[in-house]
């Protein structure tokens, strides 16, 4: 659905987006996850036609955005990280005014915009300005704006900004049914709970460059992580355990530390079968075993080097 | 040509007017009320003022028969009687009326009602402009009061017992009756103004403050576009129009639809005030509206290009929209400037608006009499439109 190669987007001196390549299939939910000043904007401002690329290509739908910029509008919703709505207006107006824009009227566009109402939950606050409403209202309502069109793909950029936790889950909770109906959904954000929880795959974007890119498990693969296995042995045990798992491939680091056996591998789980057959045979059994997964948050701190939250 | 796209356009601009209920007071209720206001002062200007013109009595005598003689001359609607507190001197009263300052005055003598009651012969004098029905009314009116006064002292001295009763019996069954008939329109009065050719203030006020009010309310929409700039959906407008070109032509024609609604009503408001009419020809009246809200829209749109925040919107538009009324001459008339400066109001499409408008109402010209005018704000259209256009991507960028 999207295919971005080798992007390039220059601000005089700065490459907001440099040398990007990634691909989203259909239905799936892509998270561009990135700090502030990433180069994520400017991502989806390239795709949605809106900016021009200094190099590199794009095509959303089979369309080449520089080529066929109308094609590729028709077909894409876009959510601004603004609240890009007419606050004076009522939330029935601000959809009906970008119905009419996509050509929608009479029946058609009524029926549309009651369904995005009753979706965002925003049916009964139909008729008030939206400058009435909540943040969290606004932020769905500006979801909806992307989507009076019926779109193949909606570019989200940064939901959920600016409003609480339980505004947020909803909104989150929102995506991913408009994802079951069909939808495929390029989702940045800075926040990696919500790229984790959220989306199918993720690609860590930093100075507009990709550093990692796959599902949560990849991605820490990618990077070279490993899970951590701690185990309680008796004493007189531990050498000999430390020196036989120090052998097994994969493992890279076996020994004692603060009086466990602490063994780093790729996959924890997979070597649990072999650990317990070893201990057994030596009359052991597993106790207070622990397997520690590095979370995508260290990763996140050691790619960018910078902390997520503002 | 879609049009879908820029009706939407146009409706989400009317939605947005609307939306603000302020509005309807900037677009009517502010300049009803400067036409109004300033069209009362400038009401001299005109040199018929809507009061009806003065006839000044100097009343030295103050008895019986000059109360019963100014109460004669009272009653009548196109004058009005002052009495002056203190008896002027009889050159200054007739100097007013020299000068078209009154339309008449009556000087009564101190000895007025003593001589008449003692039967001695009692003088009036009355000066008047002839040019003036109402002077003529008043010369009418006195004429007659003096009449009655004459045959009521006549009858008492003819007559023992001849009394007010019995001299109006005679005074209201007269044997002859003559029927006067004013036919046609006296000249002279309300004098049109030399400099303007109007008759009333209003003839000024009303189209410069509709062209000001529509110039002004367009100019501070300016903000709107920059705030729609800052806060995104004008990239969204971008995405949705089929096109930057049908996204310029409805944020030129939405505020342009807006404009024409103002003045329509404004203009049909200031039919109600005295002496107002826009001449014989209602094609210049429209064709000069359109073009003058026209370029209007497309200014707005050329300095909303190159505004940033909502203060510099604020501060563009305020000082645009009072150098072009002001040199425009729509706040006094072109005719009283100097001449350097009604060249200058020339090259602005204020000052071409209002000089049609001066001369619709003033010379009766239409279309062929202000062709070199309109052609002017044409042409103007043209350059902002271009200008515009040009600029326009700084603005959806
Ligand atoms: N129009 C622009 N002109 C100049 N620099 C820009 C512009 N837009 C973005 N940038 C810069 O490009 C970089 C990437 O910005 P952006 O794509 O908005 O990041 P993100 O959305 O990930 O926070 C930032 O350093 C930002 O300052
Ligand atoms: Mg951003």
């Amino acid at each position: 659905m999207i295919r971005v190669s080798n992007l390039v987007k220059s601000f005089g001196d700065l490459r907001a987006v440099d040398d990007l390549s990634f691909a989203v299939g259909p239905g799936e939910i892509f998270g561009l996850l990135g700090p502030n000043g990433a180069g994520k904007t400017t991502t989806i401002s390239v795709l949605s036609t809106l900016l021009p690329a200094d190099a590199g290509s794009a095509s959303v739908c089979g369309h080449d955005v520089a080529a066929e910029p109308g094609a590729v509008r028709r077909r894409i919703g876009v959510v601004p990280q603004e609240l890009a709505l007419y606050e004076e207006l009522t939330a029935e107006q601000n959809l009906a005014t970008f119905g009419q824009l996509y050509g929608l009227s009479g029946p058609r566009l009524k029926s549309r915009i009651g369904e995005l109402l009753e979706l965002a939950e925003l049916a009964e606050h139909a008729r008030r300005p939206v400058k009435g409403f909540s943040g969290g209202m606004k932020r769905r309502l500006n979801i909806m704006l992307g989507l009076v069109h019926a779109p193949e793909i909606l570019f989200l950029d940064e939901p959920t900004v600016g409003i609480d936790a339980q505004a947020r889950s909803r909104i989150l909770d929102l995506i991913r049914s408009m994802n079951a109906r069909g939808l495929t959904v390029l989702y940045t954000t800075h926040y990696l709970e919500e790229a984790e929880h959220l989306c199918d795959r993720i690609g860590v974007i930093d100075h507009g460059r990709l550093a990692a890119l796959g599902d949560k498990e990849e991605l820490i693969r990618q990077i070279g992580e490993h899970d951590v296995v701690r185990v309680q042995v008796p004493a007189a045990a531990l050498a000999p355990a430390a020196a036989a798992a120090a052998a097994w491939p994969d493992v890279t680091f076996a020994d004692l530390r603060r009086g466990k056996l602490e063994i780093h591998c790729r996959d924890g789980a997979a070597l649990l079968p072999r650990l317990q057959a070893e201990l057994s045979a030596g009359g052991l059994g597993l106790d207070q075993l622990e397997v520690i997964r590095p979370n995508l948050e260290s990763l996140y701190l050691k790619i960018t080097g910078r902390a997520l939250r503002e | 040509m879609n049009t879908g796209v820029i009706q939407a356009l146009v409706t989400l601009h009317v939605r947005q007017v609307v939306a603000d209920r302020s509005n309807l007071f900037w677009l009517f209720g502010m300049p009803l009320m400067f036409t109004v206001l300033m069209g009362m002062i400038f009401g001299d200007m005109g040199g018929g003022a809507p009061e009806a013109p003065e006839v000044t009595v100097y009343d030295e005598s103050r008895g019986p028969a000059s109360g019963a003689l100014i109460a004669a001359l009272g009653g009548h609607e196109n004058y009005r009687i002052v009495v002056a507190d203190s008896a002027g001197s009889w050159d200054l009263a007739r100097s007013l009326v020299d000068a078209g300052r009154r339309t008449a005055s009556l000087h009564i003598p101190a000895a007025f009602d003593a001589n008449l009651a003692l039967g001695l012969p009692a003088a009036l004098s009355l000066a008047y402009d002839p040019d003036r029905a109402s002077a003529q009314t008043v010369r009418t009116a006195l004429e007659e009061a003096v009449l009655r006064l004459e045959f009521l002292s006549a009858g008492r001295r003819a007559e023992a017992g001849f009394d007010e009763a019995r001299f109006d019996s005679i005074w209201r069954d007269p044997r002859i009756t003559l029927e006067v008939r004013t036919l046609g329109r006296l000249g002279g009065e309300p004098q049109p103004s030399a400099l303007t050719g109007f008759t009333s203030g209003f003839q000024h006020t009303g189209p410069s403050y509709t062209l000001m009010f529509v110039l002004m309310f367009m100019l501070m929409s300016v903000r709107d576009v920059v705030t729609q700039r800052r806060n995104g959906t004008l990239r969204r407008l971008r995405l949705a129009a089929a096109s930057p070109w049908l996204l310029a032509t409805g944020l030129f024609l939405g505020p342009l639809a807006v404009g024409l609604v103002q003045a329509a009503v404004l203009l049909g408001l200031n039919l109600l005030l005295p002496g107002m009419d826009y001449g014989g020809s209602p094609g210049a009246l429209v064709l000069t509206m359109v073009l003058f809200t026209a370029v209007s829209s497309a200014l707005a749109l050329c300095v909303a290009t190159f505004c940033r925040t909502p203060g510099q919107a604020d501060g563009l538009g305020m000082t645009a929209s009072m150098l072009l009324a002001s040199l425009g001459g729509l706040w006094w008339p072109l005719e009283v400037v100097p001449g350097f400066m009604q060249k200058i109001a020339m090259a602005l499409p204020t000052g071409q608006a209002v000089t049609i408008f001066h001369n619709m109402i003033g010379r009766g010209w239409g279309l062929a009499g202000n062709a070199a005018h309109l052609a002017a704000l044409a042409g103007m259209l043209a350059v902002l439109l271009v200008l515009a256009a040009a600029r326009f991507r700084r603005l959806v960028d």
